[in-house]
């Protein structure tokens, strides 16, 4: 199984590499696209600067400093894109090709159909956007060239078995493994992630005895950010339309994106993954800082040290090792299973 | 000539069902467990050969359980040699039809017609001219500028995957000549050739997002302890919630597992069919 790491910047690339990546992906916002679309409408599904290059120089620059140390980089173009923005995005892909990027990361259909066109690149991820939840879709993608599969965040231990086993390594396969657990599915939601003023800086900085002032622009009318975190207020009514006050059905009260702010981890679910013939181990949060990056690589490169060196250990022994690495890594008391991945796989009759 | 149908996600709503439509849409789009049974699609069939109408089952996104369902479903519309529309929303379920069940008319479902549906759109397409802000943020103090949105912006947030030729001529290799869409707030841009593809606009409500993490049926079980796909005591069928918030522009509606939102407003007809939509898909209630 491989780590994939996320990076944003070329001074990524050598520290998460040293934590133990295996492969890395990242986005871009080149200029051309910038203009048109803003940030609004990025490339892929992480709206923003802080998450993507913006020069296709410094992403040339990372992807040599990857290749030296064997280590291959996939860029994400996991956006649902429209007719007008397709000329730019052939340009991109080829500009991607210069730059020696070992394959793409995307979601949408007409895309793939290009790229097969196009047979410019042989590594083409179905990212979770492209909604596999079964061994049958697997397979279409498959037939359109598709060479690996990253398995939405919304399936159970159970179910990513019964692909793994009915794929029977035709395409590769790829599972969440840490952070940002979304509760929608990736390629049906959507809702944009960018409504909220645009980051980028317009001006230079100021420092001010230690006090920072940024100068950043926003669009009239955007507001909010993430939908899915907006706090709603609530009114429940049953069947019959009738206004329900006193008692709140059961499940009702949160859809909240974050359970508990705790790092969301499937980490114990990589012994059952390490039977499944499951190829990657994906790590979330390109925008994240590059100290969280490093300590979620390394984490994850510990939890494949303990299921390496403990090859005959028992599934419980693996799952108490991991989460007490779990808890010392990020440190919690104890692993309390709100923000689980892979849930199921304490309680496999649980999704029967 | 259009079409007028309705959608009806419960056997019970059969009530609704009036004279003006002459199409049935049945079935779930959102939620594997909501697959109807065998005995509920064989009433339904029989009940639309009763009335004359035409018939549509409507499918959702599936894992191994749902494909199974379906089948029973597919193997005894093919056994009956009922040529209905299925409504498609997983590519995998589109293949099985494709190879399999050649009697069956695929339509492409709208979880797989893409369209920018997050209503905060209507207000970045409406807005009024705001002034400069500022906040601070612990030892940052931000500057905000107000700009007008770029207008390539604007007209992109109207379009959807269809208009994409690549796309519409993969449709037709997969016998697909009709697909489903949402009626959005900020209107729509498609530009689709005659004798191309048919459209189907769902009226009033219009999706938003969905999950498998139902929070209308979360714990049930007494230790509060898991947050993953959970036990199913289909509560969605008995609960509707209004949300609010000031950064939402319109209320949404939360039906299970769904999020909607409601639009009223129908383009006019010469309008309906300059976009090729040559029929209406009235939703009762969130069809859940």
């Amino acid at each position: 199984m491989k780590i994939l790491s996320p990076f944003s910047k070329k001074e990524e690339v050598m520290p998460l590499i040293e934590a133990g990546a295996d492969e890395l992906y990242c986005g871009i916002i080149p200029e051309e696209w910038e203009n048109r679309y803003s940030a609004f409408d990025t490339l892929n599904r992480r709206e923003g600067y802080a998450a993507n290059f913006s020069k296709f120089s410094d992403l040339q620059y990372a992807i040599q400093l990857a290749h030296r140390e064997n280590v291959r980089v996939f860029v994400t173009m996991n956006g649902l894109y429209v007719q007008q923005q397709y000329p730019l995005i052939r340009k991109i892909i080829k500009k991607l090709k210069d730059v020696k990027a070992d394959g793409l990361i995307i979601a949408d259909i007409g895309l793939l159909l290009m790229l097969q066109r196009m047979k410019i690149f042989k590594e083409i991820h179905i990212g979770a956007g492209g909604t596999t939840f079964n061994s049958k879709t697997a397979i279409f993608y498959k037939k359109f060239g598709a060479s690996r599969i990253i398995l939405p965040r919304h399936l159970t231990i159970n179910e990513i078995e019964d692909i793994s086993r009915r794929i029977s390594g035709k395409v590769h396969l790829e599972v969440f493994i840490l952070n940002t657990l979304c509760p929608n599915v990736d390629g049906f939601c959507t809702f944009y992630h960018g409504m909220s003023f645009d980051k980028k800086a317009i001006a230079p900085e100021i420092d001010l005895k230690n006090k920072k002032i940024k100068f950043t622009k926003f669009y009239a009318g955007s507001h909010g950010g993430c939908a899915c975190v907006l706090r709603y207020s609530k009114r429940i009514f049953d069947n019959r339309g009738k206004r329900i006050t006193r008692q709140t059905p059961s499940g009702t009260k949160k859809i909240k994106h974050d359970r508990e702010n705790r790092k969301e981890c499937g980490a114990c679910a990589i012994f059952d993954f390490n039977k499944m013939n499951i190829r990657g181990l994906k790590i979330v949060e390109r925008g994240a800082k590059i100290e969280s990056k490093i300590r979620d690589t390394k984490f994850i490169r510990a939890v494949l040290d303990i299921l390496k060196k403990e090859d005959n250990s028992t599934k419980e022994k693996f799952i108490k090792k991991t989460q007490k690495l779990y808890c010392d890594t990020y440190k919690y008391d104890k692993c309390s299973g709100f923000s689980c991945y892979y849930p199921s796989v304490f309680h496999k009759t649980l999704h029967k | 000539m259009i079409e007028k149908a309705i959608f009806i996600a419960d056997i019970s709503n059969l009530k609704l069902v009036t004279s003006k439509y002459k199409r049935l849409y049945f079935g779930s789009e959102f939620c594997e467990r909501l697959i109807p049974r065998l005995n509920e699609l064989r009433k339904i069939v029989s009940y639309c050969d009763r009335n004359k109408l035409s018939f549509s089952l409507v499918t959702p996104y599936v894992t191994r359980r749902g494909i199974e369902n379906l089948e029973k479903l597919f193997l005894w519309l093919r056994n009956n040699k009922i040529n209905c529309e299925i409504i498609i929303n997983d590519y995998g379920i589109l293949d099985l039809i494709n190879e399999e069940y050649h009697t069956l008319q695929p339509v492409l479902g709208r979880l797989l017609t893409k369209q920018k549906r997050d209503p905060r759109i209507m207000d970045l397409m409406q807005a009024k001219p705001q002034r400069t802000t500022f906040f601070k943020k612990r030892n940052e103090y931000v500057f905000v500028f107000p700009q007008k949105s770029p207008g390539t912006l604007l007209s992109f947030f109207k379009e959807a995957n269809i208009n994409v030729p690549i796309i519409r001529n993969f449709l037709k290799s997969y016998r697909i000549s009709r697909v489903e869409i949402d009626n959005l707030f900020q209107g729509m841009n498609l530009r689709i050739p005659k004798h191309s593809l048919s459209v189907s606009l769902y009226v009033p409500y219009g999706y938003i997002t969905t999950t498998r993490l139902c929070s209308a049926n979360p714990f049930r079980a007494k230790k509060r302890f898991f947050c993953g796909i959970s036990f199913c005591k289909k509560e969605c069928k008995k609960y509707i919630l209004e949300l609010r918030n000031k950064n939402m522009p319109v209320i949404i509606y939360q039906k299970g597992n769904t999020l909607f939102f409601e639009n009223r407003k129908v383009p006019g007809k010469r309008e309906l069919v300059k976009k090729r939509i040559d029929r209406l898909v009235y939703q009762p209630e969130p069809p859940i």
